[in-house]
């Protein structure tokens, strides 16, 4: 049995490496005083020091903060309220809801895309800018929103909402008063999620974004044209960061509802 | 779902409560909860689908005017002007990818399911960090790691076992091994959960009867994490199919993939009836690729993996 | 299916199963310390004893899930400490039963037949006619979601069965049956023992079924055999007084003893109570720790009757009722011995002559012979 768990071990262990190494690689690039952030060359913040004083930086960073904040709203809000109703309705065609609820997450980004910019252009009188990127965003956020709090509504009782309703609450007021709290972690651990996706997002916020609003992402984009730079392995190194701590997050808030039960 | 919580829909009175009714009242629940889903499907979703369609069948004139007629003209381009062979490449990248990630995941997710005990949840944990990464840093990252100026070069002629870079970017080699890297981790997830529902003591059964370890992973493993699977290869291949950024951050112009040609109609041309040639002839194929992988998995393991 | 004869003489027979000086640590725990069986053949043995005393690691050892870390086990002789499971001539069924859920009934039964590569024909006709050994006919196309717990339990031990094992390990089967089920599978499971004369190595921690079902018991605590011997001799003279506890009820008198003549000693316990045994030539009696003596075999005397002489081979000791439980198939008694404080459990059945009669705060004596007394060692 001996070589069997060695072979598997070895397998695990190149994988992990092989997913980590270069993302371990930037991240103590982003110390080095080498110029182009190739090279250890001995340790120094200054590029963290520049990145503060990068104005360009600082408005994608600001964009994508505002981008990514609506859309968690939107998104979890929508997919609350479809969680709620796929949950609990039966009827037919439901199967082709969910499919075409997870389309846009299952899709390449080139192809929602494009069909969005299409349609924002030819068919809407939006511009491009803040507008269609929040509305791209939703439309792909909302199905993990969705699925994310559907899995939760499994472990919820709903007896509690009977009970509730049993006590003279409309169901509204059920919800707010006694599903809602429980379902809150759910609602978290998807805001979470949603957060870093959306901050994250270049492919489709390339695309509708138009000129001149650039996000965090679509600027790193523009700057690997000039091959490697120590400013966007700083950048690179906080978007980790950034990204470890929504999932601790989300896996914080997982925790304490699984420990309380619910 | 736990045995002890119920659906509602067993007991008729709660069935009322709860709103699981056929016929004409349930419309209106209908429309509270699953209206604004389906609005926005259709606004954001479906309509801007359908135009692409719709201007996939359009031309473009001179100075890049559209010429508000119905043609075939860019689908025949698309076949004649050496695009399909580019869509071609693409699906075999993509089925390549997939391969080569069911080829790592296996091990690696039955490694954690089966010998991971206190540290599942970590290990996973480690895998899911890189890939929630925003996707433009990762590639980046495995850039800075091959290119010529990169990491491992520089390493490699610092101890003088080369004397002047390998050229690792910008080759069909590099353009695989990062559709890999991009979407590894979503092949782990769905086989690791798949696993982590079976019973050690069904593989120790299947050893106590004779069976091989080889023939464990054939008759045991395969056929019931067959759920997983199918969701893996959905989760890799149809992203692979359509992905932008790894041929283009590292395999330059040299290699061509159908995102890339859709990408390039919409940012660099303008043509937007050609992009959407282009974007459609892509959808399609990925409608395609779906529904027969979906055919050869069968309901039940869709079910699962939902 | 293959029908083995009993051993009938005298001549030294192979054992199926051999355990010598077997130990396993985990990490600071030792499992199993330095054990020693042997498991004839044809018999169903069962190892008996609390959670965690390492039945489940032995068993696991000889099935080849653990290897033992010093000693050998050997099964027909031949020394299998490093033979993986899959080529051992013994098979497990396991506590959950393990069965394949994306294979039918058969499809599990035939599951090892098939590892082997026998020709279809033969794999049909074996699964066929283990299913009638097992009493299931007709459920060969069954899935295992559509069975009942029985049924379940059933065609894992067929699957096992079906392989013609020199040994068939059971990892307590029947402990996720409830009570009912468990009795009628016990039965089952003895009247395919001997259809089929395969050696049983049975693990339980429930003694009724290890009582019911062996032919022999060991009984385990903290990795060491403490008895070895027949329902009969483990129940009614437990040697230590580990098994004089773990097999239920007995009253239990701890003390040093003394030789009173060649055919009686008599124990003295920490209280000062005097309790005669009847012993033999074999029994040092410095390596008596006590005394152990079954409820159901103690006379209750009321009080006003008289007692008989006092003789050496009786033990007559006064005391008060100190509670009555009526049980139905009998009466249990607690009787309160005034000198030590002790309080000492009699069982009444409905034929005893007493058993209507007595009631709390009675002043009774408690009487047994004591050839009934069971010497206690260790």
């Amino acid at each position: 049995m001996s070589p069997r768990i060695w072979f598997l071990r070895i397998v695990s262990i190149l994988a992990y490496i092989f997913l980590w190494a270069p993302v371990i690689v930037i991240i103590v690039f982003s110390f080095s005083a080498n110029k182009f952030g190739i090279r250890w060359e001995g340790f120094t913040m200054q590029w963290y020091y520049k990145l503060l004083e990068n104005e360009a930086v600082w408005d994608a960073c600001i964009r994508s903060l505002v981008i990514a904040s609506v859309t968690v709203v939107v998104s979890t809000a929508l997919g609350t309220l479809t969680a709620y109703g796929l949950y609990k309705l039966k009827f037919r065609g439901k199967m082709l809801l969910r499919t075409s609820i997870l389309l846009p997450i299952v899709m390449p980004e080139v192809v929602t895309a494009s069909a969005l910019l299409v349609f924002f252009i030819k068919a809407t009188p939006l511009t491009l800018g803040y507008p269609t990127i929040i509305i791209a965003h939703i439309v792909f956020s909302t199905p993990l929103a969705v699925f994310v709090i559907l899995g939760r509504m499994q472990r919820v009782d709903w007896a509690w909402e009977e009970a509730a309703m049993d006590l003279g609450a409309t169901r509204i007021r059920a919800f707010r008063r006694v599903i809602g709290p429980v379902l809150l972690p759910g609602i978290a651990g998807a805001a979470a999620l949603i957060f870093p996706w959306s901050f994250d997002d270049f492919v489709i916020t390339y695309f509708v974004a138009g000129i001149g609003n650039t996000t965090l992402p679509v600027y790193i984009f523009s700057q690997l044209r000039h091959g490697s730079s120590p400013v966007v392995n700083v950048i690179g190194t906080l978007f980790i960061l950034f990204t470890l701590a929504s999932l601790l997050l989300f896996m914080l808030v997982e925790k304490r509802s699984r420990a309380k039960g619910m | 779902m736990p045995d002890h919580i119920k659906p509602l829909e067993k007991d008729s009175k709660v069935r009322k409560l709860s709103g699981e009714q056929t016929g004409k009242s349930l419309v209106p629940e209908l429309v509270k909860y699953l209206g604004p889903i389906i609005l926005v499907q259709l606004v954001f979703v479906l309509a801007p689908l359908a135009i692409i369609l719709l201007f996939s069948l359009l031309k473009t004139g001179a100075y890049g005017k559209i010429i508000y007629a119905f043609t075939l003209d860019n689908y025949v381009k698309l076949i004649d002007g050496g695009y399909g062979m580019v869509f071609l490449k693409s699906f075999f990248y993509a089925v390549q990818t997939n391969f080569m990630c069911i080829l790592i995941s296996y091990p690696l997710a039955y490694y954690i399911a089966r010998y991971g005990k206190r540290w599942k949840m970590f290990f996973i944990f480690m895998i899911i960090i890189p890939s929630w990464t925003a996707y433009i840093v990762r590639l980046y990252a495995l850039k800075t790691l091959v290119g010529s100026n990169g990491l491992i070069n520089s390493w490699l002629m610092g101890f003088g076992l080369i004397d002047a870079p390998i050229q690792f970017l910008y080759t069909p080699l590099a353009v695989s091994v990062g559709l890999v890297y991009t979407w590894l981790p979503f092949m782990v997830l769905p086989l690791f959960a798949a696993m982590e529902g079976l019973d050690s003591s069904m593989w120790e059964a299947a050893e106590d009867l004779g069976a091989t370890p080889f023939r464990r992973f054939v008759r045991i493993t395969l056929p019931l994490t067959r759920g997983g699977l199918l969701a893996g290869t959905i989760l890799v291949m149809i992203p692979a199919l359509g992905d932008w950024l790894v041929p283009h951050l590292l395999g330059g112009s040299k290699v061509m993939m159908a995102g890339m040609v859709v990408a390039h109609k919409f940012t660099t041309t303008g043509d937007i009836p050609a992009g959407s040639c282009m974007a459609t002839a892509l959808a399609s194929i990925l409608l395609l690729v779906l529904y027969f992988v979906i055919k050869w998995g069968g309901r039940e393991a869709l079910e699962q993996s939902l | 299916m293959r029908k083995q004869a009993m051993p009938t003489t005298k001549e030294p027979v192979t054992p199926a199963v051999e355990i010598k000086n077997v130990i396993k640590r985990f990490g600071t725990v030792t499992a199993v310390d330095n054990m020693n069986l042997a498991i004839k053949q044809g018999e169903i043995f069962s190892l008996l004893g609390p959670s965690g005393c390492g039945k489940t690691t032995l068993l696991r050892m000889v099935a080849g899930f653990e290897n033992p870390d010093h000693g050998e086990i050997r099964i027909q002789n031949e020394v299998v400490n490093h033979i993986p499971p899959y080529k051992r001539e013994c098979n497990l069924v396991f506590q959950q039963m393990a069965l394949f859920p994306h294979l039918t009934v058969a499809e599990n039964i035939a599951f090892g037949l098939r590892e082997r590569r026998r020709p279809p024909s033969e794999i049909k006709k074996r699964v066929m006619g283990m299913l009638d050994v097992v009493n299931l006919p007709g459920m060969e196309n069954r899935y295992p979601h559509q069975l009942s717990g029985g049924q379940k339990q059933r065609v894992a031990l067929a699957r096992a069965i079906v392989l013609d094992p020199k040994v068939l390990l059971l990892d307590e089967p029947l402990a996720a049956l409830d009570r009912r089920l468990r009795k009628e599978m016990q039965g089952e499971l003895r009247r395919v023992q001997q259809e089929v004369g395969i050696t049983f190595l049975y693990v339980t921690h429930d003694q009724k079924v290890a009582l019911s079902l062996s032919d022999r018991i060991g009984i385990m605590y903290e990795g060491r055999i403490n008895q070895v011997g027949t329902p009969v001799e483990i129940y009614e003279t437990p040697r230590t007084s580990f098994v004089a506890k773990f097999m239920g009820g007995c009253n239990i008198f701890s003390g040093k003893a003394i030789s009173i003549n060649t055919t009686h000693l008599e124990v003295r316990d920490e209280h000062g109570l005097c309790i005669r045994a009847q012993t033999s030539k074999d029994v040092k009696p410095e390596t008596v720790s006590g005394i152990s003596i079954h409820p159901e075999m103690i006379e209750i005397i009321p009080g006003d009757q008289d007692l008989p002489s006092s003789d050496s081979i009786f033990n007559t000791i006064p005391g008060k009722i100190a509670n009555v439980s009526y049980q139905g198939d009998f009466t249990e008694l607690q009787v309160l011995i005034r000198s030590t404080g002790q309080k000492v459990t009699v069982h009444l059945n409905r034929r005893s002559d007493n058993s209507m009669s007595l009631v709390k705060g009675q002043e009774v004596s408690i009487h047994w012979d004591s050839c009934h007394s069971n010497l206690l060692v260790g």
